[in-house]
């Protein structure tokens, strides 16, 4: 499977949020636990609007949390 | 694992439980072709395959915490919608290879309900495998 061109700083976001697990942020946007997994993990891209979910529950932007690695 | 991928997991079982043994009786001729007794093995795996899917998905909801069982996401629908895009064709090929048995020698209706429903089960297991591959490799 080719690897996604995002990479994010989720894992380091939630631990200075409090150490934020990955079942409270999945909570806090619609997802399940498993997704929060595969997003952090670089196996699944997001949708816009789940990115900019994750982005407003840490308080900081979108470029903050996923970055294009060429 | 979440509750779609055990829901999975159970579809699978089953279905390979439950229509292994008719498949595996009907071809093998230890049921009469053409009797009741085939039908009723193929109601007894319909019953059968029910009432364990009904069991095992409530011991699954039981058995699996909050957070993995919530309404299903994005990530969840996206792998439904691609397991069964897959399943369609894998159908439509089971389907097309119809033509061959009932062109090549001659069969009876019992025949072909029986390879298309070869058909059903072959592509429904194709989705729940497909599923539990994106399941486990994220997407």
């Amino acid at each position: 499977m080719a690897k996604l061109p995002i990479v994010n700083q989720i894992r380091r976001l939630r631990f200075e949020n409090g150490e934020m697990t990955q079942s409270d942020l999945a909570e806090r946007i619609g997802v399940t636990r498993q997704t929060i997994a595969a997003i952090e993990a670089g196996k699944y891209g997001p949708s816009l609007e789940a990115a900019f979910r994750i982005a407003q529950v840490f308080g900081v932007g979108l470029e903050e949390v996923f970055q294009w690695e060429d | 694992m979440s509750f779609r991928e055990k829901s999975a997991w159970i579809t699978l079982v089953t279905v390979l439980l439950c229509f292994g043994v008719y498949f595996g009786a009907v071809f093998t001729g230890a049921v009469p072709a053409h009797s009741w007794a085939m039908l009723h093995l193929a109601l007894g795996a319909i019953l059968t395959l029910i009432v364990l899917q009904i069991a095992l998905t409530i011991f699954a909801a039981v058995t699996t915490p909050k957070d993995g069982r919530g309404p299903r996401d994005e990530r969840e629908k996206m792998i439904q919608a691609r397991s069964h895009t897959i399943g369609y064709y894998v159908l439509m090929v089971c389907t097309g290879a119809l033509i061959i048995p009932t062109h090549t020698h001659g069969v009876s209706m019992v025949d072909i309900t029986n390879y298309a429903f070869l058909g059903l089960v072959v592509s429904t297991i194709v989705v729940a495998v497909a599923q539990i591959i994106m399941f486990r490799r994220g997407y």
